[in-house]
This record gives structure tokens, C-alpha cells and sequence, in this order.
């Protein structure tokens, strides 16, 4: 039986009349606070042909707001002894604040003034794109992240999630201050946003000081919603890209439903039996049996609209890029075929309770935990979540590797090094 | 205002040392959090003690641990703790070797089972021991893909010299094709005994009634002898040396810095601190601050000195990634803020700011039981008391301006570095 830590303790919620939601934990393990705030905007909500304003959003939120001149953000925590963290993802946007208990006042006023008073200083504006653009720059020495946007690029033919969340070079440059200034009016409302703050505090207190400090912003208008529908794929994508790397890669993307829906829970125990340690089948057949490639993962995770569960794999020096592909595919196919065996399907679940569980070891994590289940399901949903998991049966998994691991609904990549 | 009310840090009366009959040191931190917990072996077998010709060996050894024992499989070995969601690694480090193993609290006879069976009884199966070598030799030429990788390792080879820590954690291509499973055999046998070797663990458990579990699995195991290796002693560099490794990329990669210190150095504190000042402390650093958010100059810089700082000597070492147009003013500009630190002394806001922030943060170090044995270690290898965490403001409160003025001069070297940029 799956257990959440943070499903059985008291975990306080409530909306405040401007919508901004409220979590509140506290966590008297050691004398620390963490603070975060989700925005639910993220690169999904962007204009092809202007992606990266969220990510440029995020970080002009750092670089001045009308308390706290630039720089001021990160001294006041740093010298706190606190951390800061930020990151801009497909679905949502997230701050972090963590500090010694008694610096909770800090973090709250920080992000209650830069949820509407950032400044975008022009100078500040024209040298963070920089910045970025050196990001990106980064990014495109990295093979494996310039492989990845052509993948997407392939999967989704019309969603945003084809974009890089960073933006590319050319639409980086082409921001305008006003045009990011409206983004942020558009999406930085308390209504839009959720709060939470895990740590060494008292319930009561801390919500009268959250009411202080946001309770005065005024609820802002309806941020518009992604109606863009990506249509179904009739057929199986593929792409061939060469640079700098010593063996090949193959990269597939399945397009599958969100998390919270009863096939989702299913691919989640599917991919914990594909690739979730070394005698899960995709490892233990293609990297130790028979020795195809030397290493091989996946990942699928939470998103708002159907996004892309997607594995990869290295190939092993002097093995054939069409076996390798051919003995991938085969060994997906078994699971169609045959349904998983009981103690894999066991083995799946017992991980992904002991997932959930190291999830919860620092208070930052069970922040994080608690906006995204927050933002993804509803709080309410976090003791569903292990009863969905604990539902799950074998014909389940087989059930959804039929309905989705087919090969119309693949895009297949293959990164291969440059003078082969 | 102070809302809500600090509770100290768990007491030390949570943690508890024995040491076993056969020298296995035991170390044992309750914590009641999670149902979860986190063993950690820590053997002092690291790469440091391996000769040249077999660099790579230790790290190999470490990697080879869980792939297989006398009684199982590799593939034993770990089916079953992933059954129970839990995970075994093992792994090696320039000073030592560690086996670490996390399960739910209700599998700890499992976890202590696993643990003692991969350090006592590993069987270095001929299959395995190539397989393992592959993959290290796939690492190696992967290495030469990742600037980064490629700078620290160049940068380490002028600054060590003929010291162990001038090669690879995984060797070379050559010296891993040279080891034999014989070679895997005596390192075990030389270094992998119980007097060698601290476990910790950490976690929802009773300090009293594990140690007979502890002495089932480990009492048998015999103590033997050790003589570690001397090491030989590096002296700082008295010229600047420069070298480009050419690679294609959109940014050139500068690595600057020299030998460091050991951690028993008596100015460690007051480098903590001058690190977080000058370049360790994130973004509010000055080497950040005024290279990437100042000049635009760096997506990222940093430097540190006391983060490599061990038993042997650590290293000084400030990197940027930067536009190839920038890299001469990014270094001038490097070198100025090494120069100004030396020259100048800190503003009280930076020296109090920092301080409060090495005091504070050291909390959030502390999260999770892997964090939790982590610590353990810590304070045995190094004597610092297991109630250093209560201490450490102390060390850091006392650190002045002076100090870090005198520090910056003796230790920091703007006229005689090492300079390695790898880009166009």
C-alpha cells in the first residue's frame, strides 16, 4: 500500500478572495522555511514564433521589483543563509525561497512584491537577454538538448510543446520590454499562482502574514487559455541529426495522455517495468543480456496536455543502428504481447512508493510536491494518487502499451556522431 | 517579527559510535521522519592509492562491488532491493570508496545483508570485469566530448604534477585496458577491511537493537593490517602556465587557479568564508556578480578553493563560460577581483553577509538520512566532533577582515596560476 508522508499530516489549504492559493505545512525537523510559487504559465502558453518569454519572464523576476533594487533579491536571502531556485517548464513557472525559520518574513515579502511590481529596467532587460542568449548558447554545444528541440519539433506539429522553453536565438533577440511587460501582466496574478511554505512555523501566524503581504494585490483578469489542440500523428515521424558525439543515439516519443487520467497511472507503472533499475526489462534485455546499448532511459512525466513519454538509448560500439532498433522495438512489443509478470508489476509499485517517499526528505521537496500536485490535480488528490497506483493491474499495462507504444504514434530520432 | 519558535538541530543524543572487536567503525544517527533508511560503508581505498600504470583501478574495484558476490549474481544483487524500491550503488572517490544502500525501514536486515555481503565477499566475475570496463572505456571517450570535463582535467594535470591527483577518477584508455581481474583481487584484499572502514547509518531505527543485526552481518568479517601508501608532497607553482585545448563550441570555457589546501588547514573557516565572498557564495558573489550580471560577460562564473580541500591538498580553481570575443576581457577581469580581495579589505556587509549565510545554510545540509550519515562521516574522518553542526557558527564568527586579507594574500595567486581555455 502506497503511503504519502504528506497525505496523512496536516496539510493546510485555502484561497484568498484575490485567488491566490494557500498551502501551508509545517515541518519542525530543523529550523528552516521554504517558500514557493507556482505560476501557472510556462511555455505551453506561448506563440510559436515567440517562445522563451516565460523563460525570459523568469528571469527578469530576480533583477529588480519596486522593494527590492537589482541584486537585493538574491542578497536578502544569501545573506539569510538562504537558497534561491527558479525554473521555467513546459506547464508552470516556479520560485523557491528557502531560509532559517526566522527569515520567513523575507521570502513572503519578496514574492509578494515581485508577483506585480517587477520592474523590467530597460538596461537590466537588454543585458538578461544576453545572458540568455549565452543560455542558449550552451545549450546548442550540448548535442543531446539541440536533439531533443528537433525531436519535438518532429512530435508535435502545431502545440507549443515543440518550442524550446529557452526560446531560440533570433526570438530572444526580437523581445521587446513592452512585449514581455504584457506577458507578465498577463500571467503574473495572484489569481494564477499558488503559494505554499513548508517549515519550522506556526499555521496561524504564517497566513496572517501571507494576508498582510498579498491579500492587498488585487484578483487580475482571466489569463487566456492554450486551446491549441496538437491533431493525432497518423504516422510514425523520423529525423537523422549529426554532431559532435562518440556513438549513436536514438531518442523515441510516444504521445500520451496527461497524468490524471486512468491510462496515465498505468504508463507510469509501464515505464518503471520498461526502463525503473537494472532488471527492468529494457535494461536488463538491451544493456546486460544482450549488450546493445550502453545505457538506455526514460521519462514521463506530469503535464497539463498530452505530451510525450520518451526513451533513449546509447549504442554500444559496432552494434547496427537497424538492430539496435529493431531489438528495441521487439522488446517494447513483448509487453503488448504478453502481459508483465507479477513481481514486476509489484516491483514497479513498491519503487514508486519509495519514489514518493525520498520525495519528501527536505522541506523544499515536499514544497515542490505540494504546488505541483497542487497544480496538476487538486491537493485533495495526493492520497487518490496511491490509491490510482495500488488499482493497477497487468492488463492495464499491457492495455495502454497496445493503445500508445505503436508505431504510427512514434517519432524517432537518431543522433549520430559527425564523421560516421 | 519571529514567527514561530527554533528547534535546535536533532541532539547528539540521536547519534551513537561503537567499534566493533574486528576495528569497523559503526556509526548510528536516529531519525524518525520518514519510514525509510540509508546505510553508508566508506572504505579509505581511493584512487589516490593506485599506481599510474593502473589508473582507473580503485574506481573500478568501487564500480565492480555490486556486480556480483560470492553467494549472488550481479543481477541478484540488486533485484532484489529494487523489488523493494530501494537502490545499492557503489562508488569510488580520490580518498576512498563507498557502498551505499537506502530501503524502507522494514527492510533493513535486507539493506544491512546486501551491504555487508558486496564489501566483504564481491566475486569480480571475468564478465562482468569487461563489461564494466567497456562501459568505463565508453566514459573516457565520451570525456573528450564535455569542455568542462576536458578543462579539469587538463587544468588538474600542471597543477599535481606527479601527484596521484593529476590523473582521472576512471584512468585512461590504456591503463584500464591494462588491469587484470587479479589486479581487482589484491586491491580488494590490500585495502576492503574492517579497520579500514566506517559505516553510518542513518534512518528510522533503534540505535540498540541494530547492533546485533550489525554484528551478525559484520563480526565475521577479519580485521587485517593496512599500510596506506604515502602520498608526495606538491609544491605550488612559481610561473604561469597557459594551455588552449582546441573545440568546437559556441562558448570557451576559461579554467584559472593553483594548488589549494588541506581541510585541517587552520585558515579553512576564513576561506569558507572568503569563497562565498569571492566566488562560491552564487550569483551575489563578486567574481558573478561583476563578470555576468555587471559586464554580461559569463553566463557562469565561480571559484572556489575550500570545496576541494581534503586530506590532501584541494585546488583553487575559478571557471567561466564565455563568448570567445570576451575571454580576454573575462580574464582580466578574473584576475583583477583576485587581486582586489588581496589588496583590499572586505566591506563589513560582505564579511557579515557571508557569515550568515555559511551559518544559516548549514542547516539545509542536513535533510534526509543520506544527508544525515553523509554528516556522520564527515565528523569521524575529519575529528570534528558529532556535535560539530552546533560548533560551526562559532569557527565562522570568529573570522575578520584581516583574516581574509591575509588569507587572500598566502593562498590566492593572481602572478603564478595555471590557465587552461578550451574553445576556438
Amino acid at each position: 500500500m502506497i503511503t504519502s508522508a504528506l497525505a496523512d499530516t496536516d496539510v493546510f489549504k485555502t484561497t484568498l478572495p484575490n485567488g491566490l492559493t494557500v498551502l501551508i505545512k509545517e515541518n519542525h525537523t530543523l529550523p528552516i522555511v521554504a517558500t514557493t510559487v507556482l505560476y501557472k504559465v510556462g511555455s505551453r502558453n506561448e506563440i510559436s514564433g515567440k517562445s522563451g518569454k516565460a523563460h525570459l519572464v523568469e528571469h527578469m523576476m530576480f533583477k529588480g521589483t519596486e522593494k527590492f533594487k537589482k541584486g537585493e533579491i538574491y542578497s536578502s536571502v544569501q545573506k539569510h543563509g538562504g537558497m534561491l531556485d527558479a525554473y521555467t517548464s513546459e506547464d508552470y513557472t516556479y520560485y523557491s525561497l528557502s531560509l532559517p525559520a526566522k527569515y520567513l518574513k523575507i521570502a513572503l515579502a519578496i514574492e509578494a512584491d515581485r508577483m506585480r511590481n517587477c520592474v523590467f529596467d530597460p538596461m537590466e532587460f537588454v543585458s538578461e537577454k544576453k545572458v540568455i542568449i549565452e543560455e542558449r548558447k550552451m545549450d546548442l554545444d550540448s548535442p543531446f538538448v539541440s536533439f531533443r528541440d528537433e525531436n519535438l519539433k518532429k512530435a508535435f506539429k502545431v502545440h507549443p510543446y515543440r518550442n524550446s522553453i529557452t526560446g531560440s536565438i533570433e526570438e530572444i533577440e526580437g523581445f521587446t520590454r513592452e512585449g514581455i511587460l504584457n506577458f507578465y501582466n498577463t500571467y503574473y496574478q495572484p489569481n494564477n499562482a499558488i503559494l505554499v511554505v513548508v517549515g519550522d512555523i506556526q499555521t496561524d501566524s504564517t497566513l496572517k502574514l501571507i494576508k498582510k503581504l498579498f491579500g492587498q494585490i488585487p484578483e487580475g483578469p482571466d489569463p487566456p487559455q492554450v486551446t491549441i489542440i496538437e491533431p493525432e500523428q497518423k504516422q510514425e515521424q523520423r529525423l537523422e541529426l549529426k554532431q559532435r558525439v562518440t556513438h549513436p543515439i536514438i531518442q523515441v516519443l510516444f504521445h500520451v495522455p496527461p497524468n490524471d487520467t486512468k491510462d496515465s497511472y498505468a504508463l507510469q507503472v509501464l515505464d518503471y517495468i520498461l526502463t525503473g533499475g537494472e532488471n527492468s526489462r529494457l535494461i536488463k534485455k538491451l544493456v546486460k543480456e544482450q549488450p546493445i546499448f550502453t545505457f538506455i532511459g526514460s521519462s514521463y512525466y506530469e503535464s497539463l496536455d498530452p505530451y510525450i513519454y520518451s526513451i533513449t538509448a546509447e549504442l554500444k560500439e559496432g552494434v547496427s543502428s537497424q538492430k539496435a532498433e529493431a531489438d528495441l522495438f521487439n522488446e517494447i512489443d513483448s509487453l503488448k504481447q504478453d502481459p508483465p509478470l507479477k513481481h514486476e508489476i509489484k516491483g514497479a509499485k513498491n519503487q514508486l512508493e519509495m519514489g514518493a517517499l525520498f520525495l519528501q526528505e527536505s522541506i523544499n521537496d515536499q514544497a515542490e510536491l505540494l504546488a505541483t500536485t497542487e497544480f496538476f490535480y487538486g491537493i485533495e488528490q495526493l492520497q487518490k494518487y496511491a490509491q490510482e497506483i495500488e488499482s493497477i493491474t497487468r492488463e492495464d499495462v499491457q492495455r495502454v502499451a497496445q493503445k500508445y507504444l505503436v508505431k504510427k504514434n512514434r517519432t524517432v530520432g537518431w543522433l549520430l556522431p559527425r564523421d560516421k | 517579527m519571529a514567527l514561530g519558535f527554533s528547534a535546535p538541530p536533532q541532539p547528539p543524543a540521536s547519534i551513537s559510535k561503537v567499534v566493533l572487536d574486528n576495528g569497523l567503525t559503526v556509526l548510528i544517527y536516529e531519525n524518525h521522519a520518514l519510514p525509510l533508511v540509508c546505510l553508508i560503508a566508506h572504505v579509505k581505498a581511493g584512487s589516490q592509492y593506485e599506481p599510474d600504470e593502473k589508473a582507473g583501478l580503485s574506481y573500478l574495484v568501487s564500480a565492480m562491488l555490486t556486480k556480483g558476490t560470492q553467494a549472488k549474481s550481479a543481477e541478484e544483487v540488486v533485484s532484489q532491493i529494487e523489488f523493494a524500491g530501494g537502490y545499492i550503488i557503489s562508488s569510488g572517490s580520490q580518498t576512498g570508496s563507498f557502498v551505499q544502500c537506502e530501503a524502507s525501514k522494514n527492510d533493513l536486515d535486507l539493506a544491512l545483508e546486501m551491504i555487508s555481503d558486496v564489501l566483504i565477499n564481491p566475486s569480480f566475475d571475468y564478465q562482468e570485469m569487461e563489461r564494466q570496463k567497456e562501459y568505463f572505456l565508453s566514459g573516457i571517450k565520451s570525456r573528450g566530448d564535455d569542455p568542462e570535463t576536458v578543462g579539469k582535467l587538463e587544468f588538474n594535470k600542471y597543477v599535481y604534477g606527479k601527484h596521484p591527483y593529476h590523473r582521472p577518477l576512471s584512468g585512461y584508455e590504456e591503463t584500464i585496458e591494462n588491469i587484470t581481474r587479479e589486479d581487482l583481487i589484491q586491491f580488494h584484499q590490500k585495502y576492503y577491511v574492517p579497520n579500514n572502514t566506517v559505516l553510518a547509518i542513518a534512518g528510522d531505527i533503534d540505535s540498540q537493537k541494530i547492533i546485533p543485526k550489525i554484528k551478525k552481518e559484520f563480526g565475521g568479517w577479519p580485521r587485517k593490517s593496512v599500510k596506506l601508501p604515502e602520498l608526495p608532497e606538491i609544491s605550488s607553482q612559481k610561473e604561469i602556465i597557459a594551455k588552449t585545448v582546441n573545440m568546437q563550441g559556441e562558448q570557451t570555457h576559461v579554467f584559472l587557479g593553483h594548488l589549494g589546501i588541506k581541510y585541517k588547514n587552520p585558515d579553512y573557516y576564513t576561506l569558507e568564508v572568503l569563497d562565498i565572498i569571492l566566488g562560491a557564495g552564487g550569483l551575489s558573489s563578486r567574481i558573478a556578480y561583476n563578470l555576468r550580471d555587471v559586464k554580461g560577460l559569463a553566463y557562469t562564473a565561480y571559484s572556489d578553493i575550500t570545496g576541494s580541500a581534503g586530506m590532501e591538498p584541494g585546488r583553487f580553481l575559478a571557471y567561466m563560460a564565455v563568448s570567445p570575443e570576451n575571454k580576454e576581457a573575462a580574464i582580466t577581469g578574473l584576475l583583477n577581483e583576485l587581486q582586489k580581495i588581496r589588496n583590499e579589505p572586505v566591506l563589513t556587509e560582505e564579511l557579515e553577509d557571508a557569515k550568515s549565510y555559511l551559518i544559516g545554510s548549514s542547516y539545509f545540509g542536513l535533510q534526509g538520512n543520506e544527508a544525515l550519515a553523509n554528516y556522520l562521516i564527515l565528523c569521524e574522518v575529519f575529528d570534528l566532533g558529532f556535535d560539530f553542526i552546533d560548533k560551526y557558527p562559532e569557527y565562522i564568527n570568529h573570522v575578520t577582515k584581516e583574516d581574509i586579507q591575509r588569507a587572500a594574500r598566502k593562498y590566492l595567486h593572481p602572478e603564478a596560476y595555471t590557465l587552461v581555455i578550451v574553445g576556438q
